[in-house]
């Protein structure tokens, strides 16, 4: 079983290493100063014992000089746990002489017990002599000190095993949902996913919901209440986007009615196409993004065959000799690229239709939009009529102008524009899909 | 039987013979108290005789005793007890019991002295231990008869040759001529004269005490013991004796007869 710890569930496990540890060296300090105290208490006991039981036949002993008496009982005293040596002296006047003695030799280390020998004899008191212990607790030292290395690592271990068994607990109980839980909100794509639920899958199985439970359905009730929130978003953009091509057809149909009224006026009634076109350009947009599932993308090969099509149609029979071909790959632009590329396309199909087939000449106009790098792309007029004279009349043209295409082509989407012109006239203008960002996202 | 015995053993017999075990007919013992306190007086009056007394001003004793297992050793500390409380001179230090190891006797004084340094008068609970005691005495610088006073218990021939030698002031126990006596009892009783309508079933022995004067006559007393005549004690034997006499002047005449007879 592959457990793949989270960082959490490390640190969690840190934190119970650490507090264990904690409190196992402050339990065990406790433990070994308990031990000693005993140990001292324990000590003092065998000096009780050594006060009643010892010093009545010492002292008798040593009245007597009974120095087998004398040498049973030192070796039974320094048999005793503490002792480290004990020796039975004599009062000889000033003097105090060693009669007997057992235990180690070297003593400096050990706290010295010195006790009257007093013998009654004859009714009298008689001290004749002291006896001398040396105890010491070096020996319970070093037995705690072992202990605490052996308590020491064994708490350690129990620790560790203990920290694993709970993080593995933690692990399968909390950790991994979380993990599940990150995992699900990484990916979701409230656009694609919007039906998507989050499911744990438990083993335990609880009477009552715990937090884990709690936490999955207010995430499922937030992404309900999202996806609710989306689709009222999606709604209104798209009533937003049918609303202002309704607007936009009124104008045309309003500019239509304005130029129906003065058909004789040729010039005004380019100058009403070449605005209609415009504002075509700019309606099909809405329409296309209304139409579409994606709120600020429009697919350019309908659009722009579409929109070069209906303002084909514009020119009436004037258009008939002109040929039209759209090729354009499956790209999908920003509307804020879009509608440039549409009034470009628009605008120089327009000059197309009007200057480069004068008198009955016929010929072919191609417009084309092509993918030349990831996110680059080149859109393409060409037509095969005249040329351009060198006086550049249609340049300036008699409508908004081709120097309006050259500046909306660099301004508006960053493009390099250039134009060939000898056998029939060929614009070119290669651009990045980087210049803007997606309003309404869809990530 | 010899004793003395234990209370407790005396009451496990019976308390006396011919009580509860009728063929133990009579319990016959030295008097061990009247031994250890004819020692002590005799030894406090030298010190005191020397004047050899502490810086209080009293004759310090200090006591050899013997084997605490054995009854007779109490006792005969009791009759050291006894004089040195009857005498307001004198002062007990200690005593110390022993295995009657001579070696003891020198080894027991040699430590006494070291704890009481003004003691002059060493009783011994035999003739061995005091002359053991004697020579710790001089190993520390004392001189027996002069500065310090030792004495035994046993009337022993050693003992009586340290007295004359003056390295004992005395020597106390009852002469080896006492088991004439209780050989002479038992057998009348054997013949069916019954000891006990004269001396009783309890036969106590008393002790002699022999110093630098008597010492002599008691050191002789071996050589009339080979020479006793039994039959001359026998009552079975002497029908016209009123009573038993076992003093030494009767030993000696009794003695003296059959080696004239000879």
């Amino acid at each position: 079983m592959k457990l793949g710890f989270s960082r959490i569930a490390m640190r969690h496990l840190l934190a119970i290493v650490a507090v264990s540890i904690a409190f196992s060296v402050a339990a065990t300090t406790y433990q070994v100063y308990s031990q000693f105290a005993r140990g001292r208490e324990a000590r003092d006991e065998v000096l009780q014992t050594v006060r009643r039981s010892y010093l009545r036949p010492l002292a008798a002993g040593l009245f007597f000089f009974d120095e087998r008496q004398l040498e049973l009982l030192t070796e039974g005293v320094v048999l005793l746990p503490y002792v480290d040596a004990v020796s039975v002296m004599e009062y000889r006047g000033d003097e105090r002489v060693e009669v007997a003695s057992d235990g180690a030799d070297e003593t400096e280390n050990g706290a010295r017990h010195v006790y009257p020998l007093v013998h009654e004899y004859e009714g009298s008191r008689r001290e004749i002599g002291e006896l001398r212990v040396v105890t010491s607790l070096e020996e319970l030292r070093q037995e705690l000190a072992e202990q605490a290395v052996l308590m020491a690592v064994a708490n350690l271990l129990s620790i560790l095993g203990f920290a694993v068994v709970v993080l593995i607990v933690a692990q399968r109980m909390i950790f991994r949902h979380l993990k599940t839980i990150a995992g699900f909100l990484d990916n979701l794509d409230p656009k694609h996913d919007s039906r998507r639920k989050l499911g744990l899958s438990r083993a335990e199985r609880l009477d009552r919901p715990d937090e884990l439970d709690e936490i999955t359905e207010a995430i499922n009730a937030m992404l309900h209440r999202l996806d609710n929130t989306l689709t009222e978003r999606d709604t209104l953009v798209q009533e937003l986007y049918h609303r202002t091509n309704n607007t936009m057809q009124s104008v045309r149909s309003i500019l239509n009615l304005q130029s129906a009224k003065d058909r004789g006026n040729e010039r005004f009634q380019e100058l009403v196409r070449d605005v209609d076109n415009r504002i075509l350009a700019m309606a099909m947009v809405h329409q296309k993004l209304y139409q579409s599932q994606s709120l600020s993308r429009i697919g350019m090969r309908d659009y722009l065959r579409e929109l070069a099509h209906e303002t084909h149609r514009s020119f009436g029979p004037q258009a008939e000799r002109v040929r039209l071909t759209v090729e354009v790959d499956e790209i999908a632009l920003l509307i804020d690229s879009a509608i440039p590329c549409g009034i470009i396309v628009t605008e120089l199909l327009s000059n197309a239709v009007r200057h480069a087939f004068p008198g009955n000449r016929e010929g072919t106009v191609d417009v084309a939009l092509r993918r030349v790098e990831p996110y680059r792309y080149r859109l393409t007029v060409t037509d095969d009529g005249v040329g351009m004279s060198e006086d550049l009349d249609h340049l300036r043209g008699d409508t908004i102008g081709l120097p309006s295409v050259v500046e909306i082509a660099q301004k508006q989407l960053g493009g390099e524009v250039s134009c060939t012109g000898t056998d029939g006239v060929s614009w070119s203008i290669v651009f990045a899909d980087d210049l803007y960002f997606e309003r309404v996202s869809h990530e | 039987m010899n004793g003395p015995l234990f209370p407790g053993e005396l009451e496990e017999l019976g308390d006396a013979p011919r009580r509860r075990y009728s063929n133990w007919i009579g319990y016959f013992h030295e008097n061990e108290v009247q031994k250890g306190r004819l020692l002590a007086e005799e030894l406090i009056a030298e010190a005191l005789e020397h004047d050899r007394v502490a810086g209080d001003g009293t004759v310090q004793v200090v006591g050899i005793g013997g084997d605490a297992g054995w009854f007779g050793s109490q006792l005969r500390e009791e009759g050291l007890r006894q004089a040195v409380a009857a005498h307001p001179a004198a002062r007990l230090q200690q005593t110390v019991p022993t295995l009657w190891i001579s070696g003891e006797g020198r080894a027991m004084t040699q430590r006494l002295l070291q704890r009481y340094p003004e003691v002059t008068v060493v009783w011994a609970a035999s003739d061995q231990l005091a002359l053991g005691a004697a020579e710790a005495l001089r190993e520390f610088g004392r001189e027996p008869g002069e500065t310090a006073f030792v004495g035994g218990l046993d009337l022993s021939r050693v003992g009586l040759e340290a007295v004359k030698g003056e390295t004992l002031t005395a020597t106390v126990g009852a002469p080896a001529l006492v088991w004439t006596e209780v050989l002479v009892y038992l057998y009348d009783y054997l013949r069916g004269v019954d000891f006990v309508d004269q001396v009783g079933t309890e036969i106590l022995f008393e002790p002699h005490l022999a110093d630098r004067a008597s010492a002599s006559l008691f050191a002789e007393l071996p050589e009339l013991y080979d020479r006793i005549e039994y039959r001359a004690f026998s009552m079975y034997h002497n029908p016209n004796l009123e009573q038993y006499d076992f003093s030494l002047e009767r030993y000696r005449e009794k003695s003296a007869a059959a080696s004239g007879g000879r």
